[in-house]
């Protein structure tokens, strides 16, 4: 069963997503409320998927990014989830090594596509 | 009478009896406001450990709801979802403080979503009669309550309370106008169509949190701006002129020519750098008019240097824009040398004969201006 690891401060929404991916069978969703614990769990174990938003309190989402990339140098895949959808943020985002980014208001039916599709390869 | 007798036993003097009987009555006083601290800390700790526990249950509900009735799992009897309203009504009961958890919970989970997860939330609200609980709201006597009431209703596009709405426009308090405005920017089956009648302020905070809403709505959807440029109210006026702006409304140009006839010194400004935003190639000779007599006015002088820029001719208005080089303003001499530079190789040529004949005094801006780091 792969490992999910929702990091966002927003407990409706992970609790949404976590609801959503346990029950389509796509992982086991574990939490981070903010960038230092998020840093912290990844450090400690390793995922198969980061779905990560980009403000939280302490780190970033693209700081986490930029972490597992680089300070980790982890090919985990990463999903950038935020209401923010300017395009020089989805481009920094890619750009930093983000897989997918999805913008908030979101689906969750195309979220757990989207999380499926990135599980498969 | 106890504590009498024992006072008289001491043979104490009138003086000792009122420290005696003070100290008696603050040290009953403290052990009071403790007691009452205590108790109002366990009624505090009980009511968030409440709200915290129903916030849960609620949550796990409308995780439910929003999964399951969704068009991804069409499959899901009718009957799930009166059985989820069902539940959350045995939850909430006639509790007015749980079911406002419940509706805050509902509009926490519905502002990440879109599309048929967040219409599912929607219908969750009306199926609880939850409009009822926030009209009612909307009579309280705090104004906190009546604000909350508003945002509910905008949110849940209750049409039918714009009636009442519409009263806050005109409220003392600017947070009520404030919510009101932009409920009825939501609710309105024409986005806007109340800024006919609207006498009051619109606050730089109210114009971005419009254009936030109507940036996301159909560009078809949108109103004809240039139906507000003559509006009495001035505040409507620059409202609507920066909209046209904001959204690009060419077919605004001509009634936005007229504005640049205005009394009001903003109004002219912002008409100015409309027109240039706009790239309004069309009226280049209009502003070159109004440069020609904005020399005294700074900012004018400034926005219709800046316009020029943009949409100003290579060949002809190179000495009228060399004229500003030598403006008493900074600003103004600033944007004069943006504008030659934009006007391409002649401005360039204009912009460097200025500041051989003058003593390099435009060097300070030409540096400015060749400096990667700063365009």
């Amino acid at each position: 069963m792969a490992k999910i690891l929702v990091c966002d401060d927003d407990e409706a929404l992970v609790s949404m997503v976590r609801f959503k991916l346990s029950r389509e069978n796509l992982g086991e969703v574990i939490k981070a409320a903010d960038g230092r614990e998020a840093k912290a769990l990844l450090q400690e174990s390793d995922f198969d998927l980061v779905i990560t938003d980009i403000h939280m309190p302490f780190h970033s989402g693209l700081e986490i990014t930029t972490f597992i990339r680089n300070d980790l140098g982890k090919n985990t895949p990463i999903i950038v989830l935020s209401a923010e959808g300017l395009e020089n943020t989805v481009l920094q985002a890619f750009e930093i090594g983000a897989n997918d980014f999805i913008t908030k208001p979101f689906s969750p039916a195309e979220l757990a596509v989207r999380v499926k599709r990135i599980l498969k390869k | 009478m106890w504590l009498e007798n024992v006072l008289n036993s001491y043979h104490l003097t009138q003086a000792e009896r009122v420290i005696i009987y003070g100290s008696g009555l603050l040290l009953v006083a403290s052990f009071g406001a403790v007691l009452i601290l205590f108790l109002s800390r366990i009624i505090k700790s009980r009511g968030a450990a409440r709200t915290r526990r129903l916030r849960e249950q609620f949550q796990k509900i409308l995780n439910a709801i929003v999964v399951n009735e969704t068009f991804s799992e069409r499959s899901t009897p009718v009957s799930a979802f009166e059985y989820r309203m069902a539940e959350l009504r045995l939850i909430a009961g006639s509790s007015a403080s749980a079911r406002q958890i419940l509706i805050t919970q509902i509009l926490e989970v519905k502002k990440n979503l879109y599309g048929s997860s967040a219409e599912v939330l929607t219908s969750t609200y009306y199926a609880l009669d939850l409009d009822r609980d926030s009209r009612r709201k909307l009579r309280s006597y705090q104004w906190k309550k009546k604000a909350q009431a508003i945002r509910e209703l905008a949110e849940f596009h209750h049409q039918q309370s714009i009636p009442q709405i519409v009263r806050f426009l005109t409220s003392a308090n600017a947070i009520l106008r404030q919510e009101s405005f932009m409920a009825l920017v939501r609710l309105e089956p024409q986005p806007l169509t109340f800024l006919d009648h609207y006498d009051l302020e619109i606050s730089e905070w109210m114009g971005i949190n419009i254009y936030n809403y109507l940036s996301k709505i159909e560009v078809r959807k949108l109103p004809d701006f240039s139906r507000w440029f003559n509006h009495p109210n001035v505040s409507v006026r620059l409202f609507s002129i920066s909209m046209a702006r904001q959204f690009r409304q060419t077919a605004a140009l001509p009634a936005l020519v007229d504005q640049l006839y205005s009394d009001n010194p903003n109004i002219v400004g912002l008409a100015v750098s409309t027109l240039g935003s706009l790239e309004a190639y069309q009226y280049r000779k209009d502003i070159v008019s109004l440069a020609t007599h904005v020399w005294p006015f700074e900012r004018l002088a400034e926005r219709a240097v800046k316009c020029l820029g943009a949409i100003g001719d290579m060949d002809e208005d190179i000495g009228l824009l060399s004229k500003f080089l030598s403006h008493p303003a900074y600003s103004v001499r600033f944007e004069a040398a943006c504008a030659l530079r934009q006007l391409g190789d002649k401005g360039e040529i204009a912009l460097r004969n200025f500041n051989e004949q003058n003593d390099n005094n435009l060097q300070g801006i030409l540096q400015h201006l060749s400096e990667p780091l700063l365009k």
